[in-house]
């Protein structure tokens, strides 16, 4: 089916990077992004080939099969001109898949235009089905009836073991390069032969052929307590369909609350999450630092306070907290120029035998690989003695 | 190398303190060790107990000398990325020309300044369209913009404003788009008000105080006669039918000449119902403030500290709310808002810094009717210093990286400055003709340090007082 997205974003840049990746299914056929936002005019791998960027999805040309609106967050005020744009799209396809959080208002908009035309909407941030999903792993694994006698009894809360090497990716703060950072790791092992079972940190993941994360996890409706449980089940289930020889499990949100007032859901998702497994390699995507040492240990020590693990690879991104005027953090994050992260790792990281990495630098997918695998070897030869 | 503590020692009846420039932080201590730090221990050793407050003091990072190393902005070498897409606001001259001459505008042959002139010079549509377009190519981490329309007098140009509204909100598609507008308010009609209020305006309308002040420096260029009664009968013409506008989106703007009666300022409300529920912005003619080139009467000081003493009073129930200006109010609860904002607990000055106060040029973007982009609308855009390139060939990252280092002209002066966290020395004090000068930027120091000292202040008083105005007024 050939997707046509709007309002294109970085998310999405995964549709062009990872185009060998993506399900059989699916392919990206187009885009479209505000000028304002600053994709318009770039160049992305289509099906077809090499495309600039569209403006808008009235300069669409060819057949789409997909509306995607991906992963964003924005204001309702600005969402409005969006939908404009959006709606009128929507006639032309089959199939609506929206992944950005809208005010119901507005959402009714968009379900409407899709009535009309009688194209599907899906909204996979409509986690109604999440109990269901829920009390379905639950029990996944555990012998029926075993399961029924047993219902409240202590082993539906147990973490179970999860039969395969697992590589945890989880980022300090959003936006940090977690799923290019899975993806790039799942074409590395694939292309040395592993057999590899994923769960994307991204909505996006679906289109990858690669399990989403599930909806349980993100919905308020479940029982958090009960999470860690069911996760552990969620992935045990995977690894006994798929047999992988290793699990790469992204992590969404972020790690830890910024100040009272941006909390960053106070990181609990990701620490439920951590709860379930216990990472045999882990990937941290962290803000852009310059002090070396001061900077290592401070993540490193957040690692293991909130997760229990100690990263393995630490990859730095070019995203940075603004600095006010008191030379205080600030919400907000600014980018920085790729060069400079080289440079800096090259040069204040020079110590860190390898541990802080530009996961984005050339054939630095390729070196992490290798030590995720050194690791795990190492790891199964000392099991094995 | 400096070896003293890194520190300002302040006082009050209440209690001593000391506003500690590494941590940001203030401090009360007791009187032994403000003496001991006070004389630097010339007049003996501390009691067993005052060392042992300086020395937790020390263990938490406090009274420490380290100083800044270089001063250089965090943002230096990051400049290019920084405005690729963090520029905030665009504010467009669309014309130099204005209907009225004041006595302190820039742009007038004025009592104060110099160095600006009205002109008939106007934006065309073309520069404006490409001036939106540039905003739009460098703001894209902005999920909010805002397009202001700036003069002379912006509203002699409303059929231009219409175009340029309805082309940006075609560009800024998927952001929260506003618009703000500084007029006279001498042009305002129904058309007009209904405009702003469809498009979501900011309007400033300037209106010093009573029709004595405001029409002893505000007079119309064609016939010198005050402009008072013009606009106040445009804003009671539209108040009807606007009221929740303009009581929610108009500001009104005062601007002080301190050589006036204080009191005179502050009758617009008692005299006018209708502005009641309006917001009210005062400052003072920029000269008498920061140079001390005119002196401010001390009458007019005496009326202003019992007017906010009144308004303080108010805010802990010793005084009627009523009778206490609500928007003298609202600027001690700003007041407040600052000291907690600015003065702030860190781990200590990074080694490379710059003061505070100069802002980023370029993340405001002043463009004027020719295209040239200027730091801000405050600065005069006859100084070469202050032009940050054009609309056409882009920024001038070589001069947006000297006047991002205005710090860099007072170096040792700063690093060893208390209020280096807290300055308010922008680019625009540092003008000397075409040039950028180290001795027209000293010229504010004393005065950015008493603001330092004012904020420090600040923060003592309302922490002395204990939790009374913690709920915003509401006593």
């Amino acid at each position: 089916m050939r997707i046509a997205v709007y309002p294109f974003n970085l998310e999405c840049m995964a549709f062009s990077e990872f185009k060998d990746l993506l399900d059989a299914d699916y392919c990206l056929s187009e885009a479209a992004s505000p000028r304002c936002w600053g994709f318009a005019g770039k160049d992305i791998e289509t099906v077809d080939g090499p495309e600039k960027i569209k403006k808008s999805p009235k300069e669409f040309t060819k057949e789409n099969d997909i509306l995607l609106i991906p992963d964003f967050t924005i204001e309702p005020d600005a969402a409005k001109s969006l939908i404009k744009e959006i709606v009128s799209y929507i006639p032309h396809v089959r199939k609506v898949i929206c992944c950005a959080y809208f005010i119901d208002e507005q959402l009714d908009e968009i379900k409407e235009a899709c009535k009309k035309a009688g194209a599907e909407f899906i909204y996979l941030l409509d986690f109604s089905a999440a109990e269901e999903e829920f009390s379905y792993y639950k029990t996944a694994g555990i012998n029926e009836e075993f399961a029924i006698k047993n219902r409240n009894d202590k082993v539906l809360k147990e973490v179970v073991e999860i039969n395969a090497p697992i590589c945890a990716v989880s980022g300090e703060w959003e936006a940090t390069g977690k799923f290019p950072i899975e993806l790039k790791l799942l074409r590395c092992l694939r292309a040395q032969g592993y057999k590899v079972s994923m769960v994307g940190s991204n909505f996006c993941s679906l289109f990858f052929g690669v399990h989403r994360f599930p909806d349980f996890m993100l919905s308020g409706a479940v029982d958090e307590t009960e999470k860690p449980y069911v996760f552990s089940r969620f992935l045990s289930q995977i690894v006994l369909n798929e047999a992988p020889d290793i699990m790469i499990v992204g992590v969404p949100g972020a790690m830890q609350r910024f100040n009272d007032q941006e909390t960053n859901r106070f990181g609990v998702l990701p620490y439920i999450t951590f709860q379930a497994m216990k990472p045999d390699y882990m990937v941290l995507a962290a803000l852009y630092r310059e002090n070396g040492k001061f900077a290592i240990e401070e993540l490193i020590n957040k690692c293991r306070y909130c997760y229990g693990v100690k990263p393995d690879t630490i990859h730095m991104s070019n995203e940075e907290l603004e600095r006010s005027d008191v030379f205080v953090d600030c919400v907000d994050t600014d980018h920085v120029n790729i060069d400079m992260v080289n440079s800096v790792i090259a040069n204040e990281y020079a110590d860190a035998d390898g541990l802080v990495v530009n996961f984005m630098a050339d054939g630095c997918d390729s070196i992490v690989t290798e030590r995720l695998i050194s690791k795990l070897s190492g790891a199964s030869a000392a099991s094995d003695q | 190398m400096n070896s003293t503590p890194y520190i300002k020692l302040l006082k009050t009846p209440l209690g001593k303190y000391f506003y500690d420039v590494n941590k940001n932080d203030v401090v009360n201590i007791s009187d032994e060790l403000y003496e001991y730090l006070d004389t630097h221990g010339r007049n003996g050793e501390l009691s067993e107990t005052a060392a042992e407050e300086m020395e937790a003091l020390k263990n938490n990072g406090y009274l420490s000398s380290h100083r800044v190393r270089e001063i250089k902005h965090h943002l230096t070498d990051k400049i290019e990325d920084y405005l690729e897409r963090k520029c905030s606001k665009l504010t467009l001259q669309l014309t130099q020309n204005c209907n009225f001459r004041c006595s302190y505008c820039p742009y007038s042959t004025a009592e104060f300044y110099t160095n600006r002139s009205h002109s008939s010079k106007r934006m065309s549509e073309e520069v404006a369209i490409k001036a939106i377009d540039f905003y739009a190519d460098h703001s894209y981490s902005k999920q909010a913009v805002m397009i202001a329309f700036y003069g002379g007098e912006p509203l002699l140009e409303f059929p231009l404003i219409k175009k340029l509204v309805a082309y940006a909100e075609d560009v800024f598609i998927g952001k929260k788009l506003s618009f703000s507008i500084t007029t006279n308010g001498s042009l305002l009609t129904e058309e007009i008000m209904s405009f702003f209020e469809e498009h979501n305006f900011e309007a400033v309308i300037s209106i010093d105080g009573s029709k004595k002040v405001h029409d002893r420096n505000r007079k119309f260029a064609a016939t010198g006669k005050g402009t008072f009664d013009t606009i106040v009968n445009n804003i009671e013409g539209l108040y009807d039918a606007h009221k929740d506008y303009i009581n929610n989106k108009v500001l009104i703007n005062s601007v002080m000449d301190p050589r006036l009666p204080a009191q005179e300022y502050y009758s617009l409300q008692d005299k006018n119902e209708m502005f009641r529920n309006v917001s009210i912005r005062r400052t003072i003619v920029d000269d008498f403030t920061n140079t001390g080139k005119h002196a401010i009467d001390d009458s007019f000081i005496e009326e202003n500290a019992i007017l906010a003493f009144k308004a303080l009073m108010s805010m802990i129930n010793r005084y009627p709310m009523e009778k206490a200006d609500s928007n003298i109010i609202q600027d001690e609860l700003v007041e407040k808002r600052t000291a907690d904002t600015y003065v702030k607990p860190r781990k200590e000055v990074p080694d490379t810094a710059a003061p505070a106060g100069a802002c980023v040029p370029g993340s405001k973007l002043f463009i004027d009717v020719d295209g040239n982009i200027h730091i801000c609308e405050k600065v005069s855009e006859t100084s070469k210093a202050f032009v940050l390139g054009n609309i056409y060939d882009g920024f001038d990252y070589e001069q947006i990286k000297k006047l991002l280092n205005i710090g860099a002209l007072t170096a040792e002066k700063c690093r060893n400055c208390f209020a280096f966290s807290l300055c308010s020395i922008c680019q625009r004090f540092c003008n000397a003709g075409d040039e950028l000068s180290a001795a027209a930027k000293t010229e504010y120091c004393e005065w950015s340090k008493n603001y330092a000292l004012h904020v420090f202040y600040n923060k003592i008083f309302y922490s002395e007082l204990g939790g009374m105005f913690n709920k915003g007024g509401e006593v």
